[in-house]
């Protein structure tokens, strides 16, 4: 693969050859690359996460491993600062990535006589695992779900006496029930109880300019409602 | 000098190009030394990529790029489709290490500089091709239309918003321009599918060319 008349290529010591030398290299690596893929891919079969549910907050999405790094770095942008976390870090790593041929012309590849270069490249190869793992971590340690209690018959009947008074006005179930909104009849069969509970406490998840107003209901009242609600099926 | 044999024989006189003696001299003839196993990453960055490509062709046989049937297809792929989890799982693999041998390459070129004149364009077409294989990663997470991908358009269109004049983007990659709340599966489909292939094909290209003509940099 190399050329005689590249500035940088020497042919010092024993060259071998692209052929068969380095290509046996290559080969070797990219058979077992390959034999290694297919093996995790047989024995490890990815599954299929459930279906999009705008409104379920017990589940805490992951981004792939290899954007943790970035998820957790957000973390530390808050407020108006968002955006220099989201535009503006992003543009400035392109842009130096790709001034980069141009702003380090030194003349050596030797890394021992870059320190600035190594410093540079060490610190964002550590910054990068750091945030991973920090990520990881944290992941582990918070998982911040909506904790339900277990349904109970008089959860679901107190859950019906709600919603006739504060529901009813708009939304009809059984046949009764007014026809400004979606008919409830059969929610729990299209959303679970997560969803309703995040509906009641932020309507807006549905529409942004919905009619549906925030209800004030303590929450024992509204695990009521969502308990009777996410029964009908 | 190695022999010339039937086969070398008929490919050169296949390739019909003026550089033709070059590019089998160039193949066959020495290495330094210290050419070794860490420029194996682009190769087999490469390797997966292809692998990706297989893999792809199959799942776009049978999935359905709109928001009421995308999930369900994946479904149908894995449940009755011969091969068809293991074709979802060795696309999922995949993805995972392009991506790894993708940062070991990007990490062994910095190391060596091969950055560096004469080498900015094959550098240049490098940064392309990060910039694309994110947006593989990005777009293809998106397809499943499941939780994480709601999720994630949700958190992407979050940052999009808090720039000016980009209010109601979430929005706009929620449901389009289409009032009746159709989720543009079927554009990011296209775009992993036929937009970025295209893109990463062209920038291939000219990675390709420049590692031929110039050969690979010296280590430190
Ligand atoms: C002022 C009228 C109004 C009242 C009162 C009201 N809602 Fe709603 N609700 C709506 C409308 C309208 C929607 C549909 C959202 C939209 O598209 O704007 C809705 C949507 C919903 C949904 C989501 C339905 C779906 O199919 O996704 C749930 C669940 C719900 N409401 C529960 C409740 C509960 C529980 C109460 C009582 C505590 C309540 N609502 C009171 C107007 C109302
Ligand atoms: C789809 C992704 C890519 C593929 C398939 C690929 C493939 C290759 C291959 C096969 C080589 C030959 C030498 C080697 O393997 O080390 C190479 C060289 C090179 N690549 Fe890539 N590459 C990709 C992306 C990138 C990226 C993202 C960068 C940097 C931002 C990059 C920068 C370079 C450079 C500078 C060289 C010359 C190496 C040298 O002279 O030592 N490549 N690439």
């Amino acid at each position: 693969m190399m050329n005689r008349d590249a500035p940088s290529a020497t042919q010092a010591g024993n060259p071998g050859s692209f052929y068969p030398n380095h290509l046996f290299v290559e080969s070797l690596a990219a058979l077992a690359v390959f034999a290694a893929t297919v093996l995790a891919a047989y024995v490890w079969q990815v599954p299929l996460e459930e279906m999009a549910d705008p409104g379920d907050t017990t589940y805490v999405p992951r981004p792939e491993w290899y954007f943790l790094f970035y998820f957790q770095l957000l973390k530390y942008f808050e407020g108006p600062l968002v955006v220099v976390g989201t535009f503006f870090l992003p543009l400035l790593t392109l842009t130096l990535l790709i001034l980069l041929p141009f702003l380090d012309t030194s003349p050596t590849t030797d890394i021992r006589k870059r320190p600035c270069a190594a410093a540079l490249s060490l610190a964002g190869v550590v910054a990068v695992v750091a945030l991973t793992a920090l990520s990881v971590v944290e992941d582990e340690s918070h998982v911040d779900k909506i904790v339900l209690p277990p349904i109970t018959e008089e959860q679901i009947t107190a859950g019906r006496e709600i919603f006739n008074k504060f529901c009813m006005l708009c939304h009809a179930i059984d046949g009764k029930g007014g026809f400004m909104a979606p008919d409830l009849t059969q929610i729990g069969s299209r959303a679970n109880r997560a969803y309703i509970e995040r509906v009641i406490i932020n309507p807006q998840i549905v529409s942004q300019t919905t009619i549906m107003s925030v209800i004030p209901l303590s929450d024992a009242e509204r695990h009521e409602v969502s308990a009777f609600l996410s029964r009908k099926k | 000098m190695i022999r010339r044999t039937g086969i070398r024989m008929w490919i050169e006189t296949q390739v019909v190009m003026s550089e033709k003696q070059q590019w089998c001299e160039r193949l066959f003839s020495p290495i330094p030394e210290w050419v070794t196993w860490l420029y194996c990453f682009g190769g087999l960055t490469l390797l997966v990529f292809l692998l990706q490509v297989l893999s792809g062709i199959y799942l776009a046989m049978f999935f359905q790029p709109s928001p009421g049937e995308a999930w369900a297809s994946i479904e149908f792929i894995e449940k009755n489709i011969f091969l068809g989890k293991f074709a979802r799982s060795l696309h999922r693999w995949g993805a995972f290490l392009m991506v790894l041998f993708l940062l070991a390459h990007v990490f062994r070129t910095l190391l060596h500089g091969a950055f560096r004149a004469p080498r900015q364009l094959n550098w240049l077409s490098g940064v392309m091709l990060l910039l694309l294989t994110a947006a593989f990663a990005v777009t293809g997470y998106l397809l499943p239309w499941d939780f994480r991908a709601y999720w994630a358009v949700k958190t992407m269109g979050n940052w999009i918003e808090a720039l000016p004049l980009f209010s109601g983007a979430t929005d706009w990659l929620l449901h389009g321009d289409t009032l009746n709340g159709i989720v543009p599966v079927g554009r990011w489909f296209v775009i992993h599918t036929l937009v970025l292939p295209a893109a990463a094909c062209a920038f291939l290209t000219v990675h390709f060319f420049m590692v031929r003509k110039l050969g690979v940099a010296e280590p430190m």
